[in-house]
């Protein structure tokens, strides 16, 4: 790990990130050879005595099977009753982002205008059981391209088995840091394809509240049940934190960043079941929250926005090594900007609507091809979205392929995980605008490694 | 006379009853992560065959109406593990590492 230490923060070359690529793979290299001290993915995987492929569509995070569902739902605790060394695991992540058309000035500070190299992040997890009925998936990071050090992902979760009309119930609480990143499932916005994005290339630039918006920048307790494997309930309260608490957090803007008035109501309906091989899911969730905007409340009133979701799972699970799923996922969102209208001169009121959807087949747990439709429309507001035009509609296409050499349980090396993918991503609509929107069109490789500390 | 008779009339019974106590084997198929059974019913002495036909590992806990956990160890894909019911009572089986793996043994 010491030798993250001499990478350079950034790099802008072709040749530079070739280099990296290089030390990426010498440096899983070594980590395979050292059997004293054996690497593995991640810290799940050691807990459970079970390959990656067990839990994870493709062999690895955060896609999730049944089995992984569970062992979230059941609050990060099972385990294979080994003694285990505390569930420390380790991320590398680098990447390479050519857009269609170079972005000067829209690129991060430090970057050039187009075919940039970044260390994306390191990261290190908590990531398994505390107590026999408490467990953890607890992530701080090292953000390569914005060059700082911050809480990330974090969900703690307690869970319960009881009896409900003769059926099981499990019930539990979580306590978290970004609304939806307590989901089982992959149709919501926290764990949603697609899984790693180019940290460089510009993106569309609006975007409902509850589709990461809050993410790390809120706390929020909430409690959930589901019964006889089929209904899922959740109610959670998120409140923000104040700008001393999000500078020694690492969060930025510290300063200057729209805060929570008071309390964010969040919920969460899903009903389940396997049909022979294929399992669905549909349900619905949300939010609804007064917000500040840039923190300032001279308004005297907060802006009230509500998210209205529904969502839909597909996975085919006829055989373990070969996987369908689908996701899909509908938001809208309603603005009422008594805030915006008196300090940015914004409509009264607008609405937003996000629509995904996506498909992947993961051929041997090791190929993972995917493909996602996304689309953003909603009301004209220069003021409130920031864009000239004013118009807040992006759509377009991802495609991508993932490449997982290990994690399965016949692989060869146990202890080590990551992946290769390649994405391109496809705009007809960028910011309101046809017209140059394939300019933002952009390919990004991505490497990753995972490693969790075991004896 | 009569107490032999009595003593041979008791061997004679027993010789008819042994035969229906006899322990028994049954085979429980653990598979996609499921027992292929919710509940069972075996008498003392009997052996339960549970066998992993998953591709990935299992680990039987038998959990006693006191809630005492027994730790029957790892299983392996392939594997069968043989438990024997030797206390009457009720038995929740679990895999701990599948919680939703649960299964119910009563043994009379």
């Amino acid at each position: 790990m010491a030798c993250l230490a001499i990478l350079p923060r950034r790099t802008r070359s072709i040749s530079r990130y070739l280099a990296l690529a290089f030390l990426y793979v010498g440096l899983s290299a070594i980590l395979t050879l050292m059997p004293r001290m054996a690497w593995a993915v991640p810290s799940f995987a050691i807990q459970t005595g079970q390959p990656c492929a067990a839990c994870h569509v493709g062999a690895l995070g955060p896609q999730l099977k049944p089995t992984g569902r569970d062992f979230k739902l059941y609050g990060y605790v099972a385990s294979d009753n080994k003694p285990h060394f505390p569930p420390l695991a380790g991320l590398i992540e680098t990447s390479f982002t050519h857009t269609n058309s170079a972005q000067p000035g829209a690129t991060p500070q430090g970057f050039g205008a187009n075919d940039n190299a970044a260390l994306d992040q390191v990261s290190l997890f908590y990531a398994g059981r505390i107590f026999p009925m408490l467990g953890a998936f607890a992530e701080v990071t090292y953000d390569g391209v914005n060059n700082r050090i911050s809480w990330d992902k974090t969900d703690i979760r307690h869970s319960r088995e009881a009896k409900l009309f003769g059926e099981d119930m499990v019930y539990g609480l979580t306590l978290n840091n970004s609304p939806t990143v307590q989901d089982l499932w992959n149709s919501t916005p926290a764990w949603g394809f697609p899984y790693s994005a180019s940290p460089i290339a510009p993106r569309p630039t609006a975007s409902t509240l509850i589709d990461g918006k809050l993410a790390m920048s809120v706390v929020g307790l909430g409690a959930y049940t589901i019964w006889n494997g089929l209904l899922f309930l959740e109610l959670d309260g998120y409140r923000g934190f104040g700008s001393d608490v999000r500078n020694a957090l690492g969060m930025v803007p510290g300063v200057g960043a729209d805060t929570l008035d008071g309390f964010a109501p969040y919920w969460r309906v899903a009903l389940q079941h396997e049909f022979g091989d294929h399992y669905v899911e549909i349900g619905t969730y949300g939010i609804r929250a007064g917000i500040y905007p840039g923190g300032n409340r001279t308004a005297g009133h907060a802006n009230r926005i509500t998210d209205t979701a529904i969502d839909a799972n597909y996975q085919w699970l006829g055989d373990t090594d070969n996987f369908v799923s689908a996701h899909a996922t509908y938001i809208r969102e309603s603005l009422a900007l008594d805030a915006s209208r008196v300090l940015a001169s914004s409509n009264p009121s607008d609405t937003l609507r996000t629509f995904r959807a996506d498909l992947s087949y993961s051929l041997d747990n090791t190929y993972t091809p995917t493909i996602q439709y996304f689309q953003t429309r909603g009301s004209n507001d220069a003021a409130y979205w920031g864009i000239a035009n004013g118009s807040p509609n992006s759509e377009g296409w991802i495609a991508e392929i993932m490449y997982v050499p290990w994690g399965k349980a016949d692989s060869p090396i146990h202890g080590v995980n990551g992946r290769i993918s390649l994405q391109y991503v496809a705009y007809t609509k960028f910011d309101g605008s046809s017209q140059g929107a394939s300019g933002h069109n952009t390919l990004f490789l991505n490497f990753r490694a995972l490693m969790a500390f075991d004896r | 006379m009569a107490v032999l008779r009595r003593v041979m009339l008791a061997a004679g019974l027993t010789g008819i009853i042994v035969p229906c106590v006899a322990a028994t084997e049954l085979d429980v198929v653990q598979a996609r992560q499921k027992f292929d059974l919710t509940s069972l019913s075996v008498h003392l002495g009997d052996t339960v065959h549970f066998l992993n036909h998953d591709d990935v590992n299992h680990n039987i806990m038998t959990v006693d109406s006191d809630l005492e956990a027994t730790d029957h160890g790892l299983q392996k894909p392939g594997e069968t593990l043989n438990v024997t019911f030797d206390q009457a009572g009720t038995f929740q089986v679990r895999c701990s590492i599948h919680p939703t793996m649960k299964m119910t043994i009563t043994v009379r």
